[in-house]
Parts: C-alpha cells; structure tokens; sequence
C-alpha cells in the first residue's frame, strides 16, 4: 500500500524563520448581516514554508476554500492565514462514516517571518484548495553572499 | 470545539491506510463519499470501483521550476506523493453508476446502489 512520502525537513533556521505567532485575538464578526454567521471549528491548515535567496513561499493546504474564502494579512511580520469553508450538507443522506469534520471551519494559522517583506510584491493565489504565497523579501533582507577567505 | 491537525491522517503509526480521509453518506437510491484532496487536477486522480469497494489513488508533487535550485524546506508539513485507498463501501452499487466532481480540493463521489440491493423498510414485529 503506498504511503504518501515527505518526512517532515526540520531546518535550523525554523526556529527564528517561519516559526508559528500565537493566534491573535479573532476579529468580532459585526455588520448588519441578518443571517447569524455559524459557528466555525478552528482548524490548523499543513503549510510548507520554504526560502529561496529572493523570496518565502508559503503554501498551505485548505481544502473547501477558494479566492473569495481566503484571506491572507501581514502586519509587523506577523503574516495570518484564514479561510473557511462550510462543507456540502447533503440533505436527506445518513451520515454512514466519518472521519473527518462535517461542521463548518475555519483554517487559521500564524507565522512570524524574520524577514522584512517587500508587500507590493507579494502573489497569492488559491488552486484546488492550495494557498500559495509568494512573499518576496525586501531590499534590505536579501541574503548578501559573505566571502569566507581562507588562511 | 474539536480543532483538528489535518496531517495527523498520515502519521507512521500505521494510519497510512486511512489517508485521504473519507466521509459516506448513504440515501434512498445512492451513496456519497466526500473526501479532501487539495492540490490535486482531476487529471491525478484515478477512481476505480466494484460494487463494493471505490479505489482512490492520486499523486501530488510540490515543484518550484520558478524558484531555480536554491530553495530549501524551512517547514515541512504537507504530504507528497502518492496515495491508494480502497473505501469499503456500506452497500453495493452498480459500478457503471459512479460520477466524481472535485472542486476546491475537494473530491466528491456519487454512487447509485445496485437495482437489486435497494435498502428495504424491514417491519419489526412484536
């Protein structure tokens, strides 16, 4: 039977890069809405987070969302990701076997970048229920090769 | 309020199997099964069925050409890969009669139950 792959790289650097903010408190949902919001499950999305000498790639798995569910904030280094979902309910079905959530949810995760971003650069998209960011870091957060000289 | 890690479906503790998880709903004259495949086209999926048992089996490979070779992992959470899964179905269905939409990352099955094993009301005598 395969078994998906991917043993999980923990670098060095994960520490101090891409390491998890404690969530922020959650905005009140306000406005004159009539319909009363439900109540969504929190739920933790598996991100991959890389670099490259340019940019941070962040990208998360949040099935049941698309562009207008996603939302995605940096603020102070902080960069929050948010998107909910409310799975197809389907009417008139017996719920024979479950294993995972039926009830509404929100994925909501937090990381604290070490890099100063460039935000007029940033790209985002959602495709099959993938969030990918690219964040590009600033000018002055560009890794700087440093000459190593020998003896 | 439940909060679930969506990684826990493939830890090493023998769960592999289980991965993608599934939900069933069964109806009058078909079945559902809903389940999460994020990042994945229809074109990687590959359905199979018998009118017992749906056998998923999709692949996922994360490739960043864009990024050159420097990139590396500073976090690594998401599954890459393949993976197969036979779902046991709760009754039969007709094999011929089987649709799968996904959308969103999200692959949903609808199999209508073979003609002769539609579920009968069974009156219970005292």
């Amino acid at each position: 039977m395969a078994n998906p792959g991917g043993a999980p790289q923990r670098q060095r650097q994960e520490e101090t890069q891409g390491a998890e903010a404690p969530p922020r408190e959650a905005a009140e949902p306000g406005g004159e809405d009539a319909r009363p919001e439900p109540a969504y499950v929190a739920v933790v999305p598996a991100t991959d987070i890389l670099e490259t000498p340019e940019a941070l790639l962040v990208i998360a798995d949040m099935p049941g969302t698309d562009e207008t569910t996603v939302s995605v904030t940096l603020e102070d280094r902080v960069l929050t990701l948010s998107g909910k979902t409310v799975p197809e309910a389907f009417e008139g079905y017996v719920l024979e076997h479950v294993e995972e959530e039926v009830r509404p949810w929100e994925y909501r995760r937090t990381f604290q970048l070490a890099d100063a971003i460039d935000r007029e650069g940033i790209e985002a998209s959602v495709r099959n229920g993938v969030l990918r960011l690219r964040l590009p870091k600033s000018r002055e957060a560009r890794v700087r090769k440093i000459a190593v000289k020998g003896k | 309020m439940w909060v679930r890690r969506q990684w826990e479906g493939f830890s090493e503790d023998g769960d592999a199997e289980a991965f993608p998880p599934a939900n069933i709903w069964t109806g009058q004259k078909d079945l559902v099964v809903r389940c999460e495949v994020p990042g994945i086209a229809p074109e990687a999926l590959e359905i199979s069925a018998t009118p017992d048992v749906l056998t998923l089996r999709g692949r996922r490979e994360e490739r960043f050409p864009d990024e050159g070779e420097e990139a590396s992992f500073l976090r690594r959470e998401r599954w890459n890969g393949v993976f197969v899964r036979a779902l046991s179905l709760p009754a039969e269905i007709d094999a011929d009669r089987v649709e799968a939409r996904v959308s969103r990352g999200i692959l949903t099955i609808r199999a209508s139950f073979g003609e002769r094993i539609r579920p009968r009301k069974i009156a219970v005598r005292s």
